[in-house]
């Protein structure tokens, strides 16, 4: 009796395997949940400098890869945050997206993965009287992107606001199951065409 | 605890295939950059370098890193050529791609090379960063950036579980430098080549643009379309606005959005191109062709937009079969309980 009881059940679990084999991709969103402080501690300089203060945790569900992703975020916690108190610092924010790779074996990522994003709208704490920052869509997140853009003089402080339905990740059908992460670096970047009136200063 | 098996299996392996949702990296940045204009600092009204150099110049120019942060933190700090990518956008990281064919003088080579510097917690460092002109003058603008950004920590690194986005951050600094206060090299914008060309397994006509002069462009904006040759009916058709370009650069403009099928046949490009709102202007018409090879090829590795239909029949067929088991396994938990009794 006892053979053909774990016969029986070896059967059915092998069958329940089926299923879990093809469709094991469990794409998890993750959510932060650190109990992250934005802070300025100025001292020793004159005046404050230029920060990114904080960028958005976004997170997405859970998926298989039984068929193409393309999904909204679950959920954003945080918003992009540019404080600035300089009139001389005309800045943007860059966004580069790397590609989404393998938590266990690094030389292994997904391909043709595709994050974009809608413009959000920005809020601008002024403290001079200048233009609200402007800020673009995430189209293509192959290449770098200017996501927020300063515009001539202002200081203040700008946040970019997003919402989950704003953001939208697509993966294709049956790519390999398992557990990637990929990086958003932002950059905030002081550099000629920071504003195009640059040359106006001069 | 033969009896329970089973379930325990189930249902752990259910778990695994919904998957959970994990924390992510902490979304605050912890710290900040300055620079300290130098006198020969030429545009006094912007807070990035932009410097009238002569040939064979040293000079040592400086910047703060300043750590907000409870710990300590490890910066590296690199100094790479100006480029353009193919969002039309001024990048200062890109190691990969090879300087644009106009370049006469790289900046990234007369700068020293990448520094790894440990700042204090709550704490500020100045950083020197060494300057070495070639002998050789050079006209325009040459344009670099100085990147700046903290070094992941072990916490940083924790692999997490699912598909999860890590925030990091970073600075860049311009680092402009020119030989004349006065900069004469007017504007100007090239079509090198236009042909097919596949993103991500999504099929665009590419039109590759230079800017072979040593300034920026400024305010870029590009109409284009694609016609068959002979006809006037646009068959692809794309406009941007606000792009910008790095002195002695190109880029991949695409024109579509990568779902159209090219086929085999003779195309031309319509292309009109303006800067400095539309003080420069541009007009280029280029034809290209797609060979038969080359439609079947990009056809055979595009993405398909629609997914392959489910077989319900075979879903349904292991889910009975599925039924049947547990039901047997069922049935003889309770035939082997009623003999045990």
């Amino acid at each position: 009796m006892k053979k053909q009881l774990s016969l029986t059940t070896l059967s059915a679990l092998t069958l329940l395997m089926i299923p879990v084999a093809t469709h094991a991709a469990t794409f998890d969103g993750n959510q932060d949940v650190n109990s992250s402080t934005a802070t300025v501690s100025i001292t020793e300089d004159t005046k404050s400098l230029p920060r990114i203060m904080a960028a958005p945790d976004i997170s997405f569900g859970s998926f298989s890869n039984s068929q193409a992703i393309n999904s909204t975020a679950e959920k954003i916690t945080d918003n992009l945050k540019v404080v600035n108190a300089d009139p001389n610092y005309n800045w943007t924010v860059k966004l580069d997206v790397s590609s989404f790779v393998n938590n266990e074996n690094s030389d292994n990522s997904l391909a043709d993965v595709s994050l974009k994003a809608a413009a959000g709208t920005v809020t601008f704490e002024n403290t001079n009287g200048k233009k609200t920052p402007v800020s673009s869509a995430l189209t293509n997140s192959d290449a770098t992107t200017t996501i927020l853009r300063s515009t001539q003089g202002a200081t203040g402080t700008a946040t970019h606001n997003l919402a989950a339905e704003d953001v939208t990740l697509s993966i294709p059908q049956w790519s390999p199951a398992g557990n990637y992460t990929a990086q958003l670096t932002w950059t905030l970047a002081n550099a000629p065409y920071s504003s195009s009136d640059d040359r106006k200063a001069q | 605890m033969l009896k329970n098996t089973p379930w325990l299996v189930l249902t752990a392996l259910i778990l695994a295939w919904l998957g959970f949702s994990q924390p992510t990296q902490a979304s605050t940045n912890h710290f900040s950059v300055q620079t300290e204009l130098p006198s020969n600092q030429v545009n006094k009204k912007v807070s990035y370098f932009d410097l009238k150099v002569s040939p064979k110049q040293n000079q040592t120019i400086y910047i703060k890193i300043k750590n907000h942060d409870k710990i300590a933190h490890t910066y590296t700090v690199a100094t790479n050529l100006a480029t353009t990518n193919d969002n039309g956008v001024i990048i200062y990281n890109d190691l990969r791609s090879k300087p644009d064919s106009s370049l006469t003088f790289n900046i990234a080579d007369a700068v020293a090379g990448k520094q790894t510097v440990q700042v204090a917690a709550k704490s500020t460092k100045r950083i020197g960063i060494k300057l070495e002109l070639p002998v050789t003058p050079f006209k325009g603008v040459a344009l670099g950036g100085i990147n700046i950004y903290q070094q992941s920590t072990n916490q940083d690194d924790q692999p997490k579980s699912g598909l999860s986005l890590q925030n990091k951050f970073g600075y860049v600094i311009g680092l402009q430098l020119r030989e004349q206060t006065k900069v004469t090299v007017k504007p100007d914008l090239k079509l090198l080549t236009v042909g097919p060309r596949q993103v991500n397994h999504r099929n665009y006509v590419n039109a590759k643009l230079q800017n072979p002069h040593a300034n920026l462009l400024h305010g870029l904006k590009v109409t284009s379309y694609v016609t068959k040759v002979g006809s006037t009916k646009q068959l692809l058709k794309t406009t941007k606005s606000q792009l910008e370009m790095a002195p002695n650069s190109h880029f991949n403009f695409a024109l579509g959005d990568g779902t159209t099928e090219l086929t085999a046949g003779n195309y031309q490009l319509h292309l009109k191109s303006s800067a400095e709102n539309g003080a420069y202007q541009w007009r280029f018409t280029k034809k290209f062709t797609v060979t038969a090879a080359k439609a079947k090829q990009l056809k055979q590795t595009t993405l398909p937009d629609t997914m392959p239909p489910t077989n319900w029949r075979l879903i349904a067929f292991l889910v009975s079969i599925i039924v049947l088991l547990l039901a047997l396994v069922i049935w003889l938990l309770i035939r082997h309980r009623r003999q045990s009794t």
